[in-house]
């Protein structure tokens, strides 16, 4: 008895600890395991077995669009890098796209062709589903125990579009008008006790090493819906500025990042300091309800595992000597 | 008998850590797998160093007219020089404390001391900025005795690495958009708080707004220019802390470093830092010092 609640302890905190890990079998359904939005684009992760897939296709929630400019979500947190320099892997990946190729196409759909690049499949998604991308890269690599990474051809050319008018985008940064308006913007944020963070022009990372710029990225405290129509209305007039640089057919992108903490300075103020001007409001400073950082949750990392460690052998040594006495 | 009390105790014992375990993990939210990059030695930014070198502990006094003191630590950045004659050190212009003083404060007010102030130890006092920027977030204490050199713990070994060189920030950005830096090229920092820690870049800013509140509660803007973002982990008093790389070297070994910035801010909800580019400090008159003239 006490030996199968330890093994179901055990089994507890190894479903605790591996949630991430979730095997499916090859005729179970399709969804995404896990999806990121990053601006223009969206990661969708996908495992079967061994194998997971990774689809980067474009971001379809879109806030707000006005003037091929965009408001769209975007994830804070960093994604782990998918691009890897690995020539015999790229080579095998190469090596069985016309096979790919032969699935995808039919009577139905007509693929352009593919290209690997850093174990990266481009690929044109908007003529061909996600579903059967995954399905047929399912069958032709099941074998592998990996990632695949498919990228959409569009996101690419929204990047090479921008980097064409980077000159114009690098002088659109530094407008006083843009700054202005962001400053108003972050004013009237702060009015409603949203605000986080406002960052002007600028260029993001992607998880395949491809950068693209943005307009403004605004982190709220809240959600966007909240914000909305103050963010909209200030949206428009930060296109009609940036139109004035950057031709229409050039996407811009303003990123939000909603229910994000509060950034603030990293001075810490010592114990101590006369702090009685806080007193008599019943908000507090960002400054000063902050803790300092305790250790335990680099104790935990190091001393759960070796905990969890001992507890195996213990259990296996202890349900070997009641089995085989 | 001994054997079946040994039966006997240890599962229920083993059950009693796991529980309590996960009763911790559960209670603290702690995450299993730790994202960031720590690895330490704190306590190595907090004792005295003369010559001056970036990533070591500093203590800010301010006295305001009402006679009231206080202060803070940050972490001092790196060395520069103005012109021929004038050398000095770098850190978070935030660090003056002009956020929670009157508008009228004066610089002959503000007292830097590394590691820390102390009555006994007079020396530990290095002066007064002569120079602070709010917009740029800089602050300059001219000082004589500083070496170009950034303290750095490997994880098990202190270093103290000289800055061969600095890439302004659009160099830098165009290094890392063009593709000439890979987006997995380790960056470090070293600060008084959570000493050695490294991350990625994930975006380049123009400029930031963030706001907070001053000592009297009312909300202020904070604004920086030439920012990076990235996901190297700090935390309140690690302002001013130098973020460097190492050119595709081992860091254990890496004989020189390349100096980016100095971090300024963090997001609460992950710690993620941002940074500002050197550029913010080379705008604002001074070039940092480096072993190559």
């Amino acid at each position: 008895m006490r030996v199968a609640i330890t093994l179901l302890l055990l089994i507890s905190i190894a479903v605790i600890y591996f949630n991430s890990i979730t095997v499916i079998g090859s005729n179970d359904y399709i969804n995404p395991q896990e999806v990121t939005y990053w601006g223009p684009i969206v990661i969708e992760k996908y495992t079967f077995n061994r194998l997971t897939l990774v689809v980067l296709s474009l971001n379809p929630v879109v806030y707000f669009e006005y003037r091929n400019v965009y408001v769209v979500p975007h994830n804070d947190t960093r994604y782990e890098i998918l691009r890897v320099r690995n020539a015999t892997y790229s080579q095998l990946i190469s090596s069985r796209l016309d096979q790919l190729m032969r699935l995808l196409n039919d009577s139905e759909f007509s693929v352009d062709p593919v290209h690997v690049e850093d174990n990266i499949i481009y690929i044109d998604l908007s003529k061909v589903p996600i579903s059967r991308v995954l399905n047929s890269a399912r069958r032709v690599f099941s074998d592998i125990s990996g990632v695949i990474v498919f990228c959409d051809k569009r996101f690419i050319d929204i990047v090479t579009r921008q980097f064409n008018y980077g000159e114009l985008l690098d002088k659109l940064g530094f407008s006083s008008e843009i700054e202005d308006l962001l400053m108003r913007l972050s004013r009237d944020l702060i009015n409603i006790g949203l605000f986080s963070m406002i960052g002007g022009p600028g260029s993001s990372n992607t998880p395949i090493g491809k950068w693209f710029d943005f307009l403004a990225h605004i982190k709220l405290t809240g959600s966007y819906s909240e914000a909305r129509d103050i963010i909209e209305g200030y949206v428009k007039e930060l296109a009609e500025i940036a139109r004035k640089y950057i031709p229409e057919e050039v996407p811009l992108y303003v990123l939000v990042t909603e229910y994000s903490g509060p950034v603030t300075p990293l001075i810490l103020p010592a114990d101590g300091v006369d702090r009685t001007p806080l007193e008599n409001t019943n908000t507090t400073s960002p400054f000063y309800s902050e803790t300092p950082q305790s250790s335990h949750s680099n104790l935990l990392v190091w001393v759960a595992p070796i905990v969890i460690i001992i507890a195996a052998v213990t259990t296996v040594f202890a349900l070997k000597r009641t089995l085989f006495p | 008998m001994i054997k079946n009390i040994k039966l006997s105790i240890f599962p229920r014992f083993t059950a009693a850590i796991i529980l309590l375990f996960t009763l911790l993990i559960i209670v603290t939210q702690t995450p299993f797998i730790v994202a960031g990059g720590y690895l330490g030695g704190v306590e190595y930014t907090w004792q005295y160093y003369r010559p001056l070198i970036g990533g070591i502990q500093i203590e800010v006094y301010i006295e305001d007219p009402t006679a009231v003191i206080r202060r803070g630590y940050c972490t001092l950045g790196y060395p520069v020089e103005r012109g021929l004659f004038t050398r000095g050190v770098i850190t978070a212009g935030h660090c003056s404390l002009f956020y929670y003083s009157p508008e009228n404060i004066t610089y002959s007010r503000i007292y830097v001391y590394q590691p820390r102030y102390s009555y006994f130890y007079p020396y530990y006092y290095i002066g007064n900025p002569s120079f602070v920027n709010l917009s740029a977030d800089v602050m300059f204490i001219p000082y004589s005795n500083i070496s170009p050199v950034l303290l750095f713990y490997t994880g098990w070994q202190l270093r103290q690495v000289p800055i061969a060189d600095y890439v302004p920030w659009d160099t830098l950005k165009f290094l890392f958009e063009s593709g000439l830096l890979r987006e997995d090229t380790p960056i470090y920092k070293t600060g008084r708080s959570t000493g050695s820690t490294w991350g990625y870049i994930l975006r380049f800013y123009d400029y930031i707004t963030i706001s907070g509140r001053d000592w009297r509660n009312q909300t202020v803007d904070f604004k920086a220019y030439y920012v990076i973002y990235s996901d190297l982990p700090s935390y309140f008093g690690d302002s001013g802390s130098p973020v460097f790389f190492f050119w595709g070297d081992d860091p254990r070994t890496a004989s020189e470093a390349t100096l980016i910035g100095h971090a300024v801010a963090i997001n609460t909800a992950n710690n993620y830092t941002y940074i500002t580019s050197v550029s913010a400090v080379i705008y604002s008159g001074f070039r940092p010092i480096t072993i190559n003239p």
